[in-house]
């Protein structure tokens, strides 16, 4: 025999305590009688009973005794080994999913019917049932191992919450295998996920921000909404920055309609706003957990730029009106090498070092007039732009009719020591723009002094300027960063997260979470995430964004099965001793006050 | 313990009741003086008796002379005369007449009895005797006669004497023959409960040619006691205590020992021509007077 709780024999300590106020009877109570005439010879018949009187007095003190050996044997919560090995094993799977959260009609949450059907089966917990407790979110974890007791099931059904992951229900079906393999006598599974009926429902299954190419200081919005339902739905998407409305759109969505839907001109957020980008569906589902979604909009980010020139008003101006730049003006006698790997662009204006060499220097590089790369004769006498090819550079601008009062009739190399070359802009057969990359590294030369045309006059100088230095700064088109519930980020030693979620713009009193996690994180709940590393902080969007998990017209989709919690089969052996006890003190308190027993 | 006093009990409307009724005596008793009663003594009323032969010295009127005229012998006629009883009231006063388990003490009923009684003797003209005994005879109130006597009664009544020691009925009642010369009604209120029996004192009173009525008054608790569990029960009279573990099966035996101490005593009296009553002090006091001692053939 086991005994679960073997913490219960420290009570046996009271048996000597109920024996010696046994033998401490109460004083018994003072009456008055008119006479004793009639009890002394009631007495004196009752003493020839004496044996029997005795009798009773050891009687209840057993009776006493035994009732409480039987309270502390129950407490124990004993199991016979032999039963232990021919019980059932009862692996139960408690679907934790997004799919869970959705509300019955009944006004009960999925999950929380799961959770009674598991208390159910936990409660037939015993030497001969054993039960281990599944979850399944996005992974299937053990919760609690196989156990004959109760208490540690119900205590973890109690702490459990439905998640916003997305998962299989395959996996939990094969740790459950893995757990079963190992047991023996009868072996099941029971899966507790959601109950029959279709519920209709609307969610937002896409939001993506990403700053626009063509206006770096714009972001575009990408919204995906489906309608799960069985008949059309109208809905509003209400899209707010930072708490506060940006737009709202309406949607009329047919039966099992998708539709995407882009915004564009949304502002970047500036370095002081938290760009937390909020999705919001006006109408009321089964499910509300994928009416709200989550994205984050990147600060604008300033590139370090340096600029070796003798003096060139246009250039300067240009710089520092240009929000997306930080510049610093460097006289060509103060540059050093050394310089370059501090900022993300170098722009020498017609000060070309005299030992620049493409394979010695490191850094982003723009060569006004002077560039380091070959010419191939005679300057060029006021060239016309003639051919303008697709590049990045040159996105977005027109540059017909440009006057150039004269070029370097620049070389276009061929491709050597990992450099690749391009020319986006020619004057027939001669580039007036080189353009270098290798990994890592971007060179651009225009073969003419600005100062030498009239491009600065020209709407397409800043776009072009732009254009140059966010190519060789290397900034591509940024998304945001996001996550999907469940999925795993994997952390640099210095980056931690917040464990827990802001879902609405906090208030400016409120403690915010502090970033905690290390190593992998795995959210599970969707909303804001705060992420920290040595940079600063900066937050991470969660979604479900599953239309696995959106989709409720049918529970079978999932691969769930649901079952129903069978009636208590066989008490454990504490509920019989209890119960024995509990007949016991009835017995006791039926003789007492019949005064059979003392 | 509080006793009431008796005279609170009655209102006019009861005394008007107990005036109507009339002692049941079912021997005459030779009185000292005329009442309302017939005694065997020959004297001057309208009641016919009887005829004895003339005797030198008799009044010529009491001749009857119709029958001189069919027999030629001289016969006197000879009347009843109405005469006075004397009623005794002996009252226990010992502790436990005292004791109460809530309904009013077994005392205060033997008073207000008492009361009633004598009341109606009063009326009746005759004489009445009051006395409390315990150990021995207390107090005693003899010689009363005339409703106009009752407030004194009551008075007496009213002061009960405190006992002096436990129930002993055959010294008390021995105490009470001896003193008391004049037979007539004796009414003894008391519960009866004596050690050393309450035979013996009863015969004493027959023996001594009175008419004796039992009287025995009970309190319910005393008949069938309901007290549960470890018990230390006092004794009202000697103060001993006695422990007891009260369960249903010995209250079963206590209920059958007294239901055979009084069944004893009702037949101890039946036999020896004593009227006996039982009645508790949880009836009506007016049902008592009116039916119970109708019941014991003490009044009619």
């Amino acid at each position: 025999m086991t005994f679960l709780q073997p913490f219960a024999v420290w009570f046996l300590a009271g048996v000597p305590v109920i024996v010696l106020l046994y033998f401490l009877r109460l004083k018994r109570r003072t009456s008055t009688v008119s006479t004793h005439l009639f009890w002394q010879r009631v007495l004196q018949e009752s003493s020839q009973r004496a044996f029997f009187h005795r009798l009773r007095h050891l009687l209840s003190l057993l009776l006493h005794l035994l009732i409480f050996l039987l309270l502390i044997a129950a407490l124990a919560r004993p199991v016979l080994d032999r039963l232990v090995g021919e019980g059932t094993s009862t692996v139960l799977i408690l679907d934790s999913r997004a799919r869970m959260n959705a509300t019955e009609p009944d006004g009960r949450s999925r999950f929380a019917k799961a959770v009674e059907q598991a208390r159910n089966y936990a409660r037939q917990a015993s030497g001969q049932r054993q039960f281990a407790l599944l979850t399944l979110d996005a992974t299937a974890s053990v919760a609690v191992p196989f156990s004959a007791d109760e208490k540690p099931l119900l205590d973890a059904l109690e702490k459990l919450q439905p998640t916003s992951a997305a998962g299989d229900i395959a996996d939990a079906r094969r740790l459950a295998d893995a757990l079963l393999a190992s047991r023996k006598g009868e072996r099941r599974s029971v899966v507790l996920s959601a109950q029959d009926g279709t519920l209709d429902n609307l969610a937002i299954t896409r939001l993506a921000a990403r700053q626009l190419p063509a206006s770096p200081e714009t972001s575009e919005v990408l919204l995906e909404v489906q309608n799960f339902g069985r008949t059309p739905a109208k809905t509003d998407v209400e899209l707010s920055l930072d708490g506060r409305a940006l737009e709202v759109k309406p949607f009329t969505l047919a039966a099992g309609e998708r539709r995407q839907e882009i915004f564009t001109s949304v502002p970047r957020a500036n370095r002081s706003a938290r760009g937390w980008l909020t999705a919001k569906l006006s109408t009321t589902d089964a499910l509300a957990l994928d009416d709200t979604a989550f994205a984050t909009l990147p600060p604008a980010r300033a590139s370090r730029v340096l600029l070796v020139s003798k003096g060139n008003i246009f250039l300067e101006k240009f710089l520092a009106v240009d929000p997306s730049v930080k510049f610093q003006l460097l006289a060509p006698e103060a540059w050093q090498p050394a310089l370059a790997p501090k900022f993300e662009v170098v722009i020498f204006d017609d000060a070309l070092p005299a030992s620049f060499d493409l394979g010695s220097f490191t850094g982003n590089f723009l060569f006004l007039k002077s560039t380091p790369f070959a010419t191939a004769g005679k300057p060029l006498e006021q060239p016309l732009i003639s051919d303008v090819e697709a590049h990045a550079i040159t996105r977005n601008i027109s540059l017909q009719n440009v006057s150039i009062a004269r070029a370097e009739s620049l070389a276009l190399p061929a491709p050597r020591d990992g450099w690749t070359f391009a020319a986006p802009l020619r004057a027939f057969d001669h580039p007036l723009l080189i353009t270098a990359e290798r990994k890592g590294q971007r060179i651009a030369g225009l073969g003419f002094a600005v100062l030498d045309s009239d491009l600065p006059l020209r709407i397409a100088f800043p776009l072009l300027m732009s254009n140059t230095l966010h190519w060789l700064a290397g900034d591509a088109p940024e998304s945001a960063p996001a996550l999907l519930a469940g999925e795993m980020l994997t952390l640099t030693d210095a980056q931690h997260v917040s464990a827990t979620p802001l879902t609405a713009t906090p208030r400016a009193k409120d403690a915010l979470p502090e970033p905690s996690v290390a190593g992998v994180f795995q959210p599970l709940h969707n909303g804001y995430y705060q992420l920290a590393d040595a940079e600063g902080s900066r937050w991470l969007a969660v979604n479900t964004f599953s239309a696995a998990e959106s989709d409720l017209r049918s529970t079978a989709s999932a691969g769930a099965t649901s079952a129903t919690a069978q009636p208590i089969a066989r008490w454990p052996l504490w509920h019989w001793l209890a119960g024995l006890a509990f007949v016991l003190f009835t017995v006791e308190w039926w003789l007492f006050h019949r005064r059979k027993t003392e | 313990m509080s006793v009431a006093a008796p005279s609170a009990l009655f209102d006019s409307a009861f005394l008007a009741k107990l005036e109507r009724l009339h002692l049941l005596a079912k021997k005459l008793f030779r009185g000292e003086h005329r009442a309302e009663r017939r005694s065997r003594q020959i004297g001057s009323s309208l009641e016919f008796a009887d005829y004895r032969e003339y005797a030198p010295g008799d009044e010529l009127r009491s001749i009857d002379w119709p029958a001189y005229g069919r027999l030629e012998r001289l016969f006197v006629k000879l009347y009843e005369q109405e005469q006075d009883l004397t009623v005794s009231f002996l009252i226990d006063a010992s502790a436990s007449m005292r004791w109460s388990s809530g309904s009013g003490t077994k005392l205060d009923l033997a008073r207000q009895i008492t009361a009633a009684l004598s009341y109606i003797a009063l009326a009746n003209l005759d004489r009445v005797n009051i006395h409390f005994f315990a150990g021995d005879l207390l107090g005693e109130m003899g010689g009363t006669r005339g409703k106009a006597q009752f407030h004194g009664v009551l008075d007496f009544l009213s002061s009960a004497p405190e006992p002096d020691a436990p129930t002993r009925l055959l010294d008390s009642l021995r105490t009470f023959t001896q003193r008391v010369k004049r037979r007539g009604l004796v009414f003894v209120l008391s519960d009866f409960f004596d050690p050393d029996g309450y035979e013996e004192a009863l015969g004493l009173l027959r023996h001594a040619q009175f008419q004796a009525h039992a009287l025995q008054i009970l309190d319910p608790a005393e008949l069938a006691p309901t007290e549960l569990g470890d018990l230390r029960l006092m004794e009202a009279e000697t103060g001993a205590a006695l422990e007891v573990t009260a369960n249903e099966s010995l209250l079963r035996r206590y209920r059958e020992e007294v239901a055979t101490y009084n069944s004893g005593l009702e037949t101890f009296c039946k036999q020896r021509g004593i009227a006996h009553a039982l009645v508790t002090t949880s009836a009506p006091f007016e049902d008592i007077v009116l039916r119970a001692l109708r019941d014991g053939v003490m009044l009619r």
